[in-house]
């Protein structure tokens, strides 16, 4: 089986968030650079399937610039326990979602996956879109938010995806897609044993195929710093006028 | 013929108030655009339910009714859309943020060689064309976007806009689709509803959401318990999920759900930028915390510095005096 994983190189969650010159795009100058959480997670799963049967191949995708932060980011995927890596170079990761998934899905065809995973979404742009674009240009099936690991068998699949108000039971014909949230697995450590194997494992690079933009990014804008209110009082005495408070002057009870 | 369509997400007989949501300011829109606001309903039995549209201002309803859709996933409910926007020559198309909506939306984009401007916060028209507004990197940061193909798509986080009463007649169109052979390849086979939570995170107007300030899994109970007469929602940091103190769907944060309920109150919660990532456009937040030097009171409305054993007792009492009293 073959197991193909998207992965984005976005910033780390404790990056404190700055605009670009540019004025659409964050300023990367400092910016440390992390394998989006949720991408991560459908790595170390792809591996934890790997662990448990045999002949199971990982490979991991990216489409991001030719630069040294890239290659940190797929080495440590590789040192999760992914074989190989392709790079599809592109100047940026700020394209739209349907730019991305076109490019995506081009190298992806060649690799024809069994099993195709993605982050629910990723953590710098919030779209939560690539996977469905991806799969659908692939025309392959899609699970959007596996929560629990499958259950892979001969020609289907099954899984178990959160929904607004509980969980669905889906069934899915197999070769087939997904995209993962956070409780599938956990993140173990890595022995460096294993970073030392990954330096030496392949990353093909190769260049992007880029359509036409169908969204295009204005501006970016930090919110309005929120105003620290006030401390209402100290311990359980405070709680009569913390009700007032939020009753009448607030409005919210 | 062009025009603006409004997707809309039936549950359990009844349609689902985030779409409703879209459903409104699609309403707007149109009314700013001078173009006609067509509503989609999809389903099995759903007929009768779009007559009553008409409650929400709409005048015009889409149905796609069909018995295959019983136990369907995304795929059809993606290709009737794509059909209806090229037959109809959908300008914009419009859909709830929900986890469904997102889903369904993002492949109906595929089919129409497009993206979603997901989980729009504001739409504002200029020059006639769409700014919408979307949190990006967990609301730290506000994309301003603009569409550069049309249909133009766009979902709506839940809870932003408002859902406006009105009276219309309704006027009804059976649409019949062609789906493709592959359509009805994943299907879902059974659904476990949450018990535990009555009120949807993602959609809740009050939460109450725990730290490890809690100290141990069993103390959520005093979570659930001011949650209770409040009609709020319970949600907790990362630190308690990945202590297995709570289920990952009820992780607020950067990676976990994002939030913007009229009111967050925060207990026994630090406030360390994952967190506020996820709660911070909330609309009035509530800090309790012992710590007065703890970040979350640089961004909360209201703190007490306290010890939640001893003040989620008392708030919970005066939660059941103003629930009984209404
Ligand atoms: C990649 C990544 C992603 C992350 N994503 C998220 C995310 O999505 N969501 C998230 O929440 N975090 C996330 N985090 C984790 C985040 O950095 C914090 O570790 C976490 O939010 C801390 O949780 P906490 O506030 O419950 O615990 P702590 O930071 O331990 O804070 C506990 C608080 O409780 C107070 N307290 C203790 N006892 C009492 C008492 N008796 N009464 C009142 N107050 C008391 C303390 O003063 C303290 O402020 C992420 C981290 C990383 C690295
Ligand atoms: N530039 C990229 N390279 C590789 N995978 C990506 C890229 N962008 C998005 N993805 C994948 O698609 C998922 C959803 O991304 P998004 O739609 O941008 O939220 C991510 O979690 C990744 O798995």
């Amino acid at each position: 089986m073959k197991i193909v994983v998207c992965v984005k190189r976005v910033p780390d969650t404790a990056t404190k968030i700055k605009v670009g010159a540019e004025g659409n795009v964050i300023d990367t100058k400092d910016v440390e650079f992390i394998p989006s959480p949720y991408d991560e997670l459908a790595v170390e799963y792809a591996v934890r399937i790997q662990e448990n049967q045999s002949d199971v191949e990982v490979v991991i995708v990216t489409l991001g610039p030719a630069e040294a932060s890239t290659e940190k980011v797929l080495r440590r995927c590789l040192a999760i326990g992914a074989n190989r890596a392709i790079l599809i170079e592109s100047a940026g990761t700020d394209h739209d979602p349907y730019v991305i998934a076109s490019a995506l899905a081009n190298t992806i065809k060649e690799e024809s996956p069994d099993l195709l995973l993605f982050g629910i979404q990723a953590i710098d742009d919030d779209y939560g879109q690539v996977s469905s674009i991806t799969s659908a240009l692939l025309d392959m099936p899609l699970l959007w938010g596996v929560s629990e690991p499958l259950e892979l068998g001969g020609s289907t699949v099954k899984g178990r995806c959160e929904v607004d108000g509980g969980v669905e039971i889906l069934e899915s014909s197999f070769p087939c897609a997904a995209s993962i949230k956070g409780s599938i697995t956990d993140i173990r450590m890595c022995p460096l044993i294993k970073i030392r194997r990954a330096s030496k494992k392949e990353i093909k690079n190769v260049s992007a195929q880029l359509e036409d933009s169908a969204l295009s990014v204005e501006k970016l804008e930090l919110p309005a710093e929120r105003v620290g209110g006030r401390i209402v009082g100290q311990g359980a005495d405070a709680v009569p006028e913390l009700f007032r408070l939020l009753r009448e002057e607030a409005k919210v009870l | 013929m062009s025009g603006i369509l409004a997707i809309t997400e039936v549950k359990d007989g009844k349609f689902r108030r985030a779409s409703l949501e879209a459903v409104g300011e699609a309403l707007r829109i149109g009314q700013a655009l001078s173009l006609e606001v067509s509503a989609v309903v999809m389903g099995t039995g759903v007929s009768e339910l779009a007559g009553s549209l008409g409650e929400y201002g709409v005048s015009k309803a889409i149905v796609v009714e069909d018995d295959r859709l019983e136990n369907a996933y995304t795929q059809p409910y993606a290709e009737a859309i794509a059909e209806i926007a090229k037959s109809k020559e959908a300008d914009y198309v419009f859909f709830s943020a929900s986890a469904r909506g997102k889903a369904i939306s993002a492949l109906a984009s595929a089919y129409l060689k497009t993206a979603v401007v997901s989980d729009c916060v504001q739409i504002q028209v200029e020059d006639g064309e769409l700014s919408c507004q979307r949190p990006v990197y967990a609301g730290k940061a506000l994309s301003v976007v603009k569409i550069q193909k049309k249909p133009g798509l766009l979902s709506l986080r839940p809870n932003v806009f408002s859902v406006e009463k009105n009276s219309a007649e309704v006027a009804v169109e059976n649409f019949s689709v062609n789906f493709s052979e592959t359509a009805f390849r994943v299907k879902v086979v059974g659904v476990e509803k949450a018990k535990e939570q009555s009120v949807e995170l993602s959609e809740a107007s009050i939460i109450v959401s725990g730290g490890r300030g809690l100290k141990e899994a069993a103390n959520f109970s005093l979570i659930e318990g001011l949650a209770d007469p409040l009609g709020a929602a319970v949600g907790a940091s990362r630190a308690v999920v990945d202590d297995g103190w709570r289920p990952h769907k009820d992780q607020v944060g950067q990676t976990g759900k994002t939030v913007s309920p009229n009111l967050y109150i925060a207990c026994g919660i630090s406030g360390a930028i994952q967190h506020l990532a996820g709660m911070r456009t909330s609309k009035v937040i509530v800090a309790i915390n012992k710590d007065e030097e703890a970040p979350i009171f640089k961004v909360a409305d209201y703190g007490i510095v306290g010890d939640v054993f001893e003040v989620l007792p008392k708030m919970t009492e005066e939660a059941k005096k103003l629930a009984a009293d209404s």
